[in-house]
């Protein structure tokens, strides 16, 4: 833990706190208008735009949908979009765009993928530059990752509505949502962020790739055939600015942003991670600025950075320490953590990227989670499976974290024998049942399919290690994917050459059922709340604000990820840990 | 393609099954 991680760290943060709140703002011009209101300062150039496509497809944008009718649409076009990018896979060798002749994705392949991008999971079973074509990366890759980013933030801008509504049977309209979000938020910011990582070295491109003859020829075959290297190409750069901003974190190559050309300097590794964090950060103030209490959205955002810290000290930590056995082999314990690192920035920029990839439901990895030490790797599966509620991903984290607080609300009212009270409206048995069922689904998707796999030989066919760390990486392969995060332990494979289908199946189903199966009672709980009464806040009330209600909402976050995983850790990451201490083995 | 038909149609199918179970798991939700 040196000088330059702490310099780094405070930059990072003191960067975050500066533009939560003019974009908290701005999200409430491009999300509520009519609350902010004001349009953005792009609707004049971008309205007659807007307007042609609800013209288009036939949307009154002023019409508002209930909750049924926000979530029928929601499913019907995540529905549509997964076929589409099913289809351009499953063609892509008789579509255009294609000169490295790449064959069709293999059917089960297909599937795993247009789930994965579908849900914003961005789980990559493939090496993309040996994979898919540059048609395939930007019409059924890249779209998905404004599509999904987009469904996640309007997501939790309806139930946010639902909480700060009076009696009101509607929660706004799902499609002027999702227009608003494309050509107001995520489009125009990913067009400067993409010539911004152009200018730092980042490729963006349509050529060949490029065979290079290599330097050191005591490999090559014979003189006439000598050593070559081939350079992938593509058009990398504007799909890594929505990968990040968009907390997707697919990569256009197999190495993610550990790939030069897909984060080519310690400048775009910073503006990178600081993206990731940029719209969960300011959704906070957009929840604030929406329930007409900032206090109670800066409060939330406390909670979020009190983890994000914890986490990146820890992890942090655990890697600049190493394993200190290998001391006994004459290594320095201060340089030994670093294979798999991110060997250009260091143990710090390994840790925070890692911790931010997943508080976030990113997924992007400038370095490999499998060869972090065990608690170092312990971090980022334990902030997937607390429900990736710190910032979290574009709107994931946000309505993940509202769940939190529902139950932490519903907790301190049990605890003082008051009908629990958020902001106004009373918390019946409905909500908390809604909120369960939203924590149950990804929960019980990541238990049970490890379980299965950890049992089964295909489950275990796929494993790089054995015991303790093998079962790490299964369990992080179905935590990742119930999570929507997508990052692997990178000692998994998924995709076995011998075209066994059965890891891209389950975590279809697994990305799937951790999106949709807790989206819907989400909404429905959103629904719920905006038709009730706004209550007036008596002396009574529970203030969801201050240091009460941060400890709170920390201490729900903990405990529930806490019982649910904790004897899933104790098999994997935690049991690695004491064998490593207390024996001596140096793995 | 033509090897492949049947994995294409067991996985557009189950894709639309899951979507369909969701707007149903939806109308389930509001009769909690």
């Amino acid at each position: 833990m040196n000088a330059s991680g702490w310099i780094q760290l405070t930059i990072f943060v003191a960067i975050l706190v500066a533009i939560t709140k003019p974009l908290g703002i701005y999200l409430v011009q491009v999300l509520d208008p009519e609350r902010a209101g004001k349009g953005t300062f792009l609707d004049p150039v971008l309205g007659p735009i807007e307007r042609l496509i609800y013209k288009l497809l036939r949307v009154n944008p002023s019409r508002e949908q209930n909750w049924k009718q926000y979530s029928v649409a929601m499913l019907i076009f995540s529905l549509v979009t997964a076929a589409m990018t099913y289809g351009v896979l499953r063609l892509q060798d008789r579509l255009p765009l294609n000169p490295q002749k790449l064959s069709a994705v293999a059917d089960h392949l297909a599937f795993n993928t247009a789930m994965s991008f579908t849900t914003n999971t961005n789980w990559q079973s493939y090496a993309g530059e040996s994979t898919m074509s540059y048609l395939s990366q930007m019409v059924a890759l890249a779209s998905h990752n404004f599509f999904s980013a987009a469904v996640g933030i309007a997501i939790a801008a309806a139930v946010i509505r639902g909480i700060s509504r009076h009696q009101s049977k509607t929660i706004g309209n799902f499609w002027r949502d999702l227009v608003r979000l494309h050509l107001y938020l995520l489009l125009p910011i990913c067009f400067v962020y993409a010539i911004f990582l152009v200018s730092q070295g980042m490729i963006q491109n349509f050529k060949g790739y490029t065979a290079a003859t290599v330097l050191d020829q005591s490999s090559a075959v014979s003189t006439t055939q000598p050593s070559v290297q081939t350079i992938g190409q593509g058009p990398v750069a504007s799909q890594v600015a929505i990968k990040m901003l968009g907390t997707n974190g697919g990569g256009f190559f197999n190495a993610n942003a550990a790939h030069p050309y897909e984060n080519p300097n310690p400048l775009s590794n910073f503006v990178q991670i600081l993206s990731i964090f940029a719209i969960p950060s300011a959704l906070t103030y957009y929840l604030g600025r929406m329930v007409r209490q900032q206090a109670h959205g800066w409060a939330v955002w406390a909670a979020m950075f009190v983890m994000f810290l914890a986490g990146v000290f820890v992890c942090w930590h655990a890697e600049t320490t190493g394993n200190t056995r290998l001391a006994d082999l004459g290594v320095d314990p201060a340089t030994s953590a670093m294979e798999g690192k991110e060997v250009r920035f260091g143990e710090f920029n390994s840790a925070l990227f890692a911790v931010i990839t997943t508080n976030a439901s990113c997924g992007a990895v400038n370095s490999m989670h499998d060869s972090f030490t065990p608690l170092g790797g312990l971090v980022p599966l334990f902030n997937i499976q607390t429900g990736e509620v710190i910032f979290g991903g574009v709107g994931a984290g946000m309505y993940g974290m509202l769940i939190f607080v529902v139950l932490a609300i519903f907790i301190a009212g049990l605890m003082v024998g008051r009908t629990p009270e958020y902001l106004g409206k009373k918390i019946e048995g409905y909500d908390v049942k809604c909120a369960v069922l939203a924590i149950l689904a990804p929960g019980l998707c990541i238990l049970a399919f490890t379980a299965w796999a950890v049992v089964t030989n295909w489950g275990q066919a796929g494993l790089n290690n054995n015991g303790p760390h093998g079962f790490s990486e299964i369990l992080y392969a179905y935590t990742s994917g119930a999570g929507n995060n997508g990052s692997a332990f990178a000692g998994l494979t998924a995709a076995p050459t011998n075209g066994d289908r059965h890891y891209d199946v389950t975590l279809g189903f697994d990305m799937l059922l951790g999106r949709f199966f807790m989206i819907v009672p989400l909404l429905a709980m959103g629904g719920h709340l905006a038709s009730k009464k706004l209550i007036p806040q008596s002396a009574g009330s529970f203030p969801a604000y201050g240091v009460t209600f941060t400890v709170l909402l920390i201490g729900t976050v903990i405990i529930v990820g806490a019982l649910t995983f904790l004897p899933a850790l104790a098999l994997g990451p935690i049991v690695e840990h004491f064998v490593m201490w207390g024996s001596k083995m140096t793995y | 393609m033509e090897p492949r038909t049947m994995p294409d149609i067991i996985f557009v199918v189950a894709t639309i099954a899951f979507f369909v179970v969701s707007i149903l798991y939806t109308y389930a939700c509001g009769k909690l």
